[in-house]
């Protein structure tokens, strides 16, 4: 599906209208500074001894009389690690939450890509179940595609708290970390973020779910299954039942978007009924690359 | 079994539901299985209130023990088991339900009549009925009829009750109660429940009899009422008519109405009346019309009864009276006969040859060998006649005594008036004298015979005075009046719930083509009811007398409703257009004039009847347990519903 002419399309006419995507202002909202030998100009310091005399500012001294030490932006290769959560429970809908959660990693890997950031993706639910490597070149497009084709859904639950700790482990530079789950994380997903955060790495949420899950259309007396723990919960779900479950999934986004906030993240959520090129335009418009 | 049977044990198929109920619930209690994202958001639902709790998981049993419960319900409602005591308990019931006159009244606002309330409560007894009782509907309006016998079937008796109508007749309680026990031999078993609104004197006899039950419908209510109304013609005037009517406050307050007369649709009378409360206000009223017809009184009032707001009666019409008057004439009989309103003179110098039939024949002065037939007056006979012989003049022709009683003489005094010209006479036959001289010679006598009676007169009215005094015309207008063979005095109305005998001669006499009939069954009639209902009488064949058949009487009634009935002959009452004066037709009125009727205040309290005779087990128990069970399940499925979808 990820390797259909359709979908690869789709994903050019994305990354040609997302040029410097992740450096831009997109998601996070700031910069990766790395200051050092590079030419673009940042900003000024005040000079102490043993700096290089090189980068003093002598047009400023010689106006002012004040001793500034001029910085540049170092320029470096941008890091992007997509955790693509392929727990079972992304398995429902229609389409399902991990074909639309695949379809986003394609688009935003082939975007860092074609920026010549570098990507990796790691596919999770309890523990890291499968890895690309970090790599780097649009001509690593086909092999990330491929590696996202043959993804399947697995595990017993969702653990972003020990994925986040594999990750800092075997990541070598800090970098974006862009995080396409549900995050129905039994655990909470907070634990994990906040690891991710503490390593000054950037998380990104993407948070994606179906309709019925907010809604969902289940009636009288039933026995509720939970798709990655296995357990039953028989139930009589009322009208009234429902509605409370509505509110409280409402409550459960808004939590999300209230964390995200508070710690200056980006965060998005959609429904699967929305096309992911829709989604990822959005998010650029949201990041102001593309009007 | 003895102690237990089952009506239908058929229907115990039935219990063959329980193998879907118990495979339905076994599909049931396997709930559905959904699989979801996670149970994050339901477990936090649900966590103040474990989902499967013991007495949750003990529900399910619980109900499918539940459902089969109702079915067992339902299958011994179908089956119906009675036990002994239930079978020797069976009731016979026989409902009377009074249908008189005064059940008409509307004494409530929502415009019910007492009748309706019967009806209506006799339904809902009617549908209370147990298994194997039985019960029959008598009616105590007029004659007391058994509108249907001991039966079970609710549905036929439900619809007879509704076909009772109201009829203006008397009630007849105790001849319906007596009717009922004629009914229902077994004293045991008997239960006679009586509807009505009193009107029966003997209902207090009647309440402590075991095997009776006393409900009253009516409700208090003031009434006025024509409790009297008679009309006949004047003996005195034949176009003079009198008018008896009596009209009555059955109220506790003075009530006020006006009385109105009509003549065929022409206003005779309007009174004006202030009544106080019991009074009865009685008059008779005197009128003129030599026209008859229908009198129609009408009391203009709004009460509780109608029926009784409203009288008729029949007035005979005065049909002419033919007088031949044969004489060589006499200017004062001429004149006398002309000056009585209701003759109509004829003229002749000689005796013809054949006298019309019903004319009055006066002859004057006239040789006569024998008395023409009919009713006659002889004045001045010049000669012996068949009836009478002549003899010589009298000496001293002076009235010595005149018959005080006689209608003939009403209003004269003739004593020692000379009447010239007299001479004796001697009768054949029967005679009665009504003036005599000294000798008691009679000078003015009449003489009975079949034909007709004839007045005999000797006195030369060109002689004497008698001509000339008052008391001639007053005599000869009263011998008019004695000789008409019908007076049409009075016809006299009938009350509702009367019999009424009538002379069959009159009816065949006016049934000409029925009696051509080749039919050996005699002449046909028939009745028409005031609502224009037709009904075949059965005409009594004559008796065979001596010499001559003779028609014996027929008894009618009692008649139902109140207004004019018509006897006459069937195709002429079938018509639309028949009316009083229709040939062949005797009208007849009938009017309720019945006090205990019209007053519409109880005479002795009566309980109010209740909803049904038997509350609880009018139906089997299991149709109360299937009732209270489907009523239960109805409420869980609300419940239910209430509970899943809100």
């Amino acid at each position: 599906m990820l390797l259909e002419q359709d979908f690869l399309s789709r994903l050019e006419y994305l990354s040609l209208i997302s040029r410097r995507v992740f450096r831009g202002k997109l998601l996070a909202q700031r910069r990766t500074k790395q200051l050092g030998g590079g030419i673009e100009f940042a900003d000024h310091r005040e000079y102490s001894p043993g700096d290089d005399l090189r980068y003093l500012d002598w047009q400023v001294f010689a106006r002012h009389g004040d001793i500034l030490l001029k910085r540049f932006q170092e320029e470096e290769d941008l890091h992007v690690y997509i955790l693509l959560d392929v727990s079972p429970s992304m398995a429902v809908g229609q389409p399902s939450k991990f074909n639309y959660a695949r379809q986003i990693a394609a688009a935003l890997g082939y975007m860092a890509l074609a920026d010549m950031d570098r990507v990796a993706v790691l596919a999770y639910a309890d523990a890291v179940r499968s890895w690309m490597p970090i790599t780097r070149g649009k001509d690593q497009v086909m092999g990330l595609l491929k590696f996202l084709d043959r993804l399947q859904t697995g595990g017993e639950r969702t653990d972003l708290a020990s994925v986040a700790a594999a990750l800092t482990t075997r990541a070598s530079r800090r970098g974006l970390v862009l995080i396409i789950s549900d995050l129905y994380d039994q655990q909470g997903f907070r634990q994990g973020v906040d690891l991710l955060r503490h390593r000054q790495f950037e998380p990104h949420l993407i948070q994606i779910h179906t309709a019925d899950e907010a809604r969902p259309p289940l009636l009288g007396e039933l026995e509720l299954q939970d798709m990655e723990t296995g357990e039953v919960r028989q139930v009589i779900i009322t009208e009234r039942r429902q509605q409370e479950y509505q509110r409280r999934f409402a409550d459960f986004l808004q939590s999300i978007s209230d964390y995200c906030r508070g710690y200056g993240l980006s965060c998005t959520q959609s429904t699967t009924e929305v096309p992911f090129d829709e989604l990822v335009l959005r998010m650029m418009r949201t990041a102001g690359v593309t009007s | 079994m003895n102690w237990l049977e089952f009506a239908n044990p058929a229907r115990f198929w039935w219990a063959l539901l329980a193998v879907p109920i118990i495979l339905l619930f076994v599909l049931r209690i396997r709930l559905r299985r959904r699989q979801v994202s996670t149970l994050l958001f339901w477990d936090q639902l649900f966590e103040q209130q474990p989902p499967r709790a013991w007495w949750r998981r003990l529900r399910n049993l619980l109900a499918l023990l539940l459902q089969l419960a109702f079915l067992t319900l339902l299958v011994f409602a179908l089956v119906d088991p009675l036990w002994s005591w239930q079978r020797r308990s069976a009731r016979s019931l026989v409902y009377v339900i009074d249908n008189s006159a005064s059940m008409a009244a509307v004494d409530r606002e929502d415009g019910e009549t007492r009748l309706d309330r019967a009806r209506r409560v006799a339904r809902q007894w009617v549908g209370s009925l147990r298994q194997r009782d039985t019960a029959a509907i008598v009616t105590a309006g007029g004659i007391p009829k058994v509108l249907i016998g001991t039966t079970a079937d609710v549905r036929l008796l439900t619809k007879t009750i509704e076909e009772i109508e109201v009829t203006d007749q008397p009630t007849r309680i105790s001849a319906a109660v007596q009717m009922a026990r004629r009914l229902v031999a077994d004293d045991q078993q008997r239960e006679i429940v009586i509807l009505t609104d009193g009107g029966d004197d003997d209902l207090d006899d009647l309440a402590g009899d075991d095997d009776v039950s006393l409900y009253g419908v009516g409700e208090a209510g003031s009434n006025l009422a024509i409790t009297a109304f008679q009309v006949r013609r004047s003996v005195a005037d034949s176009i003079s008519f009198q008018v008896l009517v009596e009209v009555t406050n059955f109220g506790e307050q003075p009530a006020s109405a006006r009385l109105e007369l009509e003549l065929e649709n022409q206003i005779v009378d309007v009174i004006p009346l202030e009544l106080e409360p019991e009074q009865a206000w009685r008059k008779t009223l005197d009128h003129s019309s030599p026209e008859g017809g229908g009198l129609v009184a009408t009391l203009n009032v709004s009460d509780a009864l109608a029926t009784d707001n409203r009288a008729v009666a029949i007035l005979p019409s005065r049909d002419p009276i033919q007088v031949l008057l044969v004489t060589p004439g006499s200017l004062f009989l001429r004149s006398v006969f002309e000056s009585i309103p209701s003759v109509e003179l004829s003229i002749a110098a000689e005796l013809p040859a054949s006298i019309p039939a019903g004319s009055i024949t006066v002859v004057h002065k006239t040789k006569l060998a024998q008395v023409p037939p009919g009713p006659c007056i002889v004045v001045d006979p010049v000669d012996s006649s068949d009836l009478y012989k002549i003899g010589e003049p009298l000496s001293q022709p002076m009235v010595a005594e005149q018959t005080p009683d006689s209608p003939l003489l009403a209003h004269t005094r003739l004593q020692n008036v000379l009447l010239p010209g007299a001479r004796e006479l001697e009768f054949d036959g029967r005679v009665r004298s009504l003036l005599s001289g000294p000798t008691d010679t009679p000078l003015y006598a009449r003489v009975a015979r079949s034909g007709g009676d004839v007045l005999v007169l000797t006195a030369d009215l060109a002689d004497g005075d008698l001509p000339l005094r008052i008391a001639f015309p007053v005599m000869m207008k009263n011998a008019i009046e004695a000789l008409i063979s019908d007076p049409g005095e009075l016809r006299p109305s009938i009350a509702g719930g009367e019999l009424f005998s009538i002379d069959a001669a009159l009816l065949t006499a006016d049934l000409p083509a029925a009696a051509d009939s080749s039919d050996a069954s005699g002449p046909a009639a028939a009745l028409r009811s005031p609502r224009g209902e037709v009904t075949q009488l059965a005409l009594p064949a004559p008796v065979s007398g001596d010499d001559t058949d003779t028609a014996p009487s027929l008894s009618l009634g009692p008649f139902e409703q109140v207004g004019l009935w018509l006897i006459g002959p069937p195709q002429v009452l079938a018509a639309e257009s028949v009316t009083l004066n229709s040939d062949g037709v005797i009208p007849l009125a009938v009017n309720l004039a019945n006090p205990n009727e019209s007053d519409l205040r109880p005479r002795i309290e009566l309980p109010a009847p209740p909803l049904a005779t038997i509350q609880w087990g009018g139906h089997s128990l299991w149709f109360y347990l299937s009732l209270f069970a489907l009523v239960g399940i109805t409420l869980e499925w609300f419940l239910y519903q209430r509970r899943i979808i809100g």
